[in-house]
């Protein structure tokens, strides 16, 4: 009976004439999560050859399709079917990775920042954001870039946009955590740096993170930071 | 082999683009102009995937070691070849030790140079295409610089001949856009008043048109203070931030972001985007789904055309 809710739920929105967005809520929450997962999994078992890729983020997944072979009104009845199908995601296929986290210095420019706007102190803080695991509700924004949600508290974001955000820092925005995974401009709160490199092309496996997965992260001191970039640039880390 | 002896302004090796990574966040980058790219291919009897060199504002200057058929498409950069002026829109045999070489654009914005064979450089998850924010694809990831060494690639089909085609293939560039909108998905969050302020004004191009958004300036789009979850967003969306002044999604942009979208150009018209110049003005025209998706038939059947003239030999 939930699932066929779901289906009737859904709002179908057309992105141009090649772009059919499926939309399952517009707040951040496991429950919506897991149907767009669902929804995602449903479609792809289809396989339908005219859809050129399948992009899920928070609340609503995005069809890109190519025109010349399937018109947005045959998409539009295959949609439906896939909202039709819709089965729980198996759980098994979601990974933890724990992620080493330094909180301290020149690595953490916004943590003052942060802890005025909380009103926390800096263990308070850290036991939030250490306690348990994180869901990665998606991956998106610059390669790899996992947005984590539901935080217990929420902070504004920086008023001036930085330029360069350095890879591996670890941000906070409203009431998300994400990773920075190449240099890119970026207003949200720096706390902290990790070494490890969520993307990287030149690896087999580019992504660390995928939609889904969990993230635990753990504090480390600024010597550790660095021995563990050391190893990770020498190929020797295994995550 | 081919020598870069300037690169010119923003030069970089390009492809139909890095399809298949966007759940991940890598963005699909590829050629801006997918018109010109697919004749320029054509032109130099390539398959439709070869990469070539996209060229922005003022292009570079080149020499071929080897013998090569070569096509120029897109904005018009006064190519010379060994000191002789040479044609757009045309394919043309490049002599060993040949010096090609381009000026500032004189119409348009980005001008596309295809090689018979296309660029050899390693395909990164799928692609050649240059995606410089994330250092990947193209060559090392990079705008193209002096001493580069460019390797001539495998992604040729059967020999062609050389022969151009009718000027009515060749797209009319000015400096006042008419571009096609279909509105969407996020519409219903601005105002019937908003939505008409959209469609009937004049939007000029503003300094910052690159690969991964073209700004605009113009009359302001009021939100309702909503805070949008981000959502995915792609080629040709018309994105308004808080401040109110909408911009263009380009190819090398972030794959989800939190702005609402009144809309997104149409897919016959994203060449369009590849080609206006800073300053240059636009206004946004609605058409509906159905017209947009005939648009883009007609697009891709003058493009088959165009490449059974050329198997062929007929001229078109």
């Amino acid at each position: 009976m939930l699932m066929k809710n779901a289906a009737a739920r859904a709002k179908l929105q057309p992105a141009g004439d090649g772009g059919l967005v499926v939309v399952f809520g517009d707040k951040i929450a496991p429950g919506v999560h897991e149907q767009v997962q669902e929804f995602v999994n449903s479609l792809q078992k289809m396989q339908i050859n005219a859809v050129r890729e399948i992009v899920p983020s928070y609340c609503s997944v995005m069809i890109y399709y190519d025109v010349l072979q399937v018109s947005g009104k045959e998409l539009r009845s295959l949609v439906l079917e896939a909202l039709e199908k819709l089965e729980p995601v198996s759980a098994s296929l979601s990974k933890i990775l724990h992620v080493p986290v330094c909180y301290d210095g020149v690595l953490a420019p916004d943590m003052d920042c942060v802890l005025r706007m909380t009103g926390m102190t800096k263990k308070e803080l850290l036991d939030i954001l250490t306690s348990k695991p994180h869901l990665v509700y998606l991956t998106g924004f610059t390669p790899g870039f996992p947005y984590m949600g539901n935080l217990p508290f929420s902070v504004s974001r920086q008023a001036l946009s930085r330029r360069a955000i350095p890879p591996g820092s670890v941000g906070i925005a409203g009431n998300q955590t994400g990773i920075y995974t190449v240099v890119s401009p970026g207003e949200w709160n720096i706390i902290g740096r990790t070494p490890l490199k969520i993307f990287d092309a030149g690896r087999d496996n580019p992504f660390l993170l995928t939609a889904g997965d969990y993230v635990q992260f753990e504090i480390i001191d600024i010597g550790q930071y660095f021995a563990l970039k050391r190893q990770i640039e020498n190929k020797y880390y295994q995550t | 082999m081919i020598v870069v002896i300037r690169p010119g302004n923003f030069t970089t090796i390009q492809d139909s683009g890095r399809w298949g990574y966007q759940t991940w966040g890598m963005p699909i980058s590829g050629c801006l102009d997918p018109y010109a790219t697919q004749v320029a291919n054509l032109l130099a009897g390539n398959k439709k995937n070869a990469a070539m060199l996209e060229m922005t504002d003022e292009g570079g200057v080149f020499h071929f070691d080897d013998s090569v058929l070569a096509a120029i498409a897109g904005a018009d950069m006064q190519a010379t070849l060994n000191g002789r002026q040479i044609e757009n829109w045309k394919a043309f045999i490049v002599p060993a030790g040949g010096t090609l070489a381009f000026g500032k654009v004189v119409s348009g914005r980005r001008s596309y140079l295809a090689v018979h064979g296309g660029f050899e450089v390693m395909s990164v998850m799928g692609s050649r295409s240059t995606y410089v924010a994330a250092g990947i694809g193209g060559l090392e990831g990079r705008l193209l610089m002096a001493g580069d060494m460019l390797e001539l690639g495998k992604d040729a089909e059967a020999y062609l001949r050389t022969i151009g085609f009718s000027v009515r293939w060749i797209p009319k560039y000015s400096h006042s856009w008419k571009i096609n909108v279909i509105l969407g998905p996020q519409e219903y969050l601005f105002s019937t008043a908003n939505q008409k302020k959209f469609l009937s004004s004049t939007y000029k191009v503003s300094s910052i048109a690159d690969r991964m958004v073209c700004e605009l300036e113009g009359p302001v789009l009021t939100l309702p203070p909503t805070e949008l979850v981000s959502d995915a967003t792609g080629w040709g969306a018309l994105e308004v931030p808080a401040r109110g002044q909408p911009f263009i999604v380009m190819p090398d942009h972030g794959t989800t972001r939190g702005f609402a979208k009144i809309g997104y150009v149409i897919q016959a018209n994203l060449y369009k985007l590849a080609q206006v110049m800073p300053g240059d003005n636009i206004n946004f025209v609605e058409i509906d789904t159905e017209t947009a998706v005939d648009l883009y038939k007609l697009q891709q059947a003058n493009y088959q055309a165009l490449a059974e003239s050329f198997s062929t030999g007929q001229m078109c």
